[in-house]
């Protein structure tokens, strides 16, 4: 790549960026205070505050709570289930005690 | 004092306009007044938000109109404004309304060019009024004739091929740090993102941008006469 070609792509970048700023004068008057409005009264007589993002993101939230709390109680009574006894009972401590003899006897 | 003094005064004390291509995001504090309003909107007196649309909607329409195309334009100020309103709780006096709008306005628009990506519609080449309109700039004899050809449509039209190849991401860092003129700070504030991912994408942005020009430049030096 030349100094020329590197020259160019500047000349054009320039003119790109000044296109944007003189593009960007023309403004957008739209007047959406009637549309919003009526979409958030119809949100509100339905309860709660509507769009697809946030019903979605809510479903998604709740789904991963339940499953997660599932997974965990089904965990741990997985593990309570099945782990091998890692102490002696209490009984068989106590017959094991009864059937040694006190010192002296 | 005259009224028009008090009310240039008021706007002094409301925030600090940091040096940026427009006054799109002012930043300081939101005023009394504002906060008020938000937090009458909040305890139920859901009608006076009508009042900050009808105060905001040229602010968003200046964001939206630069990001999406024109056709698109009203949906997406109609959906910023929704966002607001869904998400009024989370919004804190420690910054002006506006800038928290603008920052809504800015990742809607982001979340449009992700969704448009996600649709992979296939760009199509540069016409030959375009290829032409890069000869004649480029070879622009004085800045008067330059700044006409800016002026032109084409100008828009080859800057939104060219930003359409670019990832959202990067389209998303590249219009607020080099077109709008954003500090990298300002645009990770708008974005939610970190200062450094703002950085370096600014950076690989740019870098794809010119990679983009060049290879235009070199491919119409080819099919040149």
């Amino acid at each position: 790549m030349t100094d020329h070609d590197e020259k160019s792509v500047n000349t054009l970048e320039r003119a790109l960026i000044d296109g944007y700023h003189s593009q960007s004068r023309v403004s957008h008057t739209v007047d959406v205070t009637h549309d919003v409005m009526r979409t958030i009264r119809r949100s509100a007589t339905e309860g709660s505050p509507w769009t697809p993002a946030a019903v979605l993101d809510q479903l998604v939230w709740r789904t991963a709570t339940i499953t997660a709390a599932v997974v965990l109680t089904a965990a741990v009574l997985t593990v309570g289930l099945w782990r091998p006894p890692t102490e002696e009972s209490p009984v068989l401590v106590a017959e094991e005690l009864e059937s040694v003899p006190f010192f002296g006897e | 004092m005259s009224h028009a003094a008090v009310l240039t005064v008021r706007g002094i004390i409301r925030g600090i306009h940091l040096s940026m291509a427009d006054d799109s995001f002012p930043v300081g504090r939101s005023s009394r007044e504002e906060s008020d309003l938000v937090r009458r909107i909040r305890q139920g007196e859901t009608e006076r938000f009508a009042e900050l649309i009808d105060r905001y909607q040229r602010h968003v329409g200046r964001i939206v109109g630069r990001r999406v195309p024109a056709d698109r334009v009203r949906e997406l100020i109609h959906e910023v404004f929704v966002k607001a309103y869904v998400n009024l709780a989370q919004f804190s006096d420690s910054v002006p309304f506006e800038h928290w709008l603008a920052g809504i306005a800015v990742r809607t628009c982001y979340d449009f060019w992700r969704a448009r990506a996600r649709e992979d519609v296939p760009v199509s080449a540069l016409s030959e009024d375009h290829q032409r309109w890069i000869e004649q700039t480029l070879s622009s004899q004085s800045d008067r004739q330059f700044r006409d050809q800016t002026a032109k449509q084409e100008a828009a039209d080859v800057l939104e091929w060219a930003l359409r190849q670019l990832s959202p991401e990067n389209r998303a860092v590249l219009t607020l740090v080099h077109l709008d003129g954003y500090s990298v700070r300002e645009a990770a504030q708008l974005l939610g993102w970190t200062l450094v991912n703002v950085k370096v994408r600014a950076y690989r942005a740019r870098q794809a941008m010119r990679a983009l020009l060049r290879h235009t430049l070199t491919e119409s030096a080819h099919d040149g006469p």
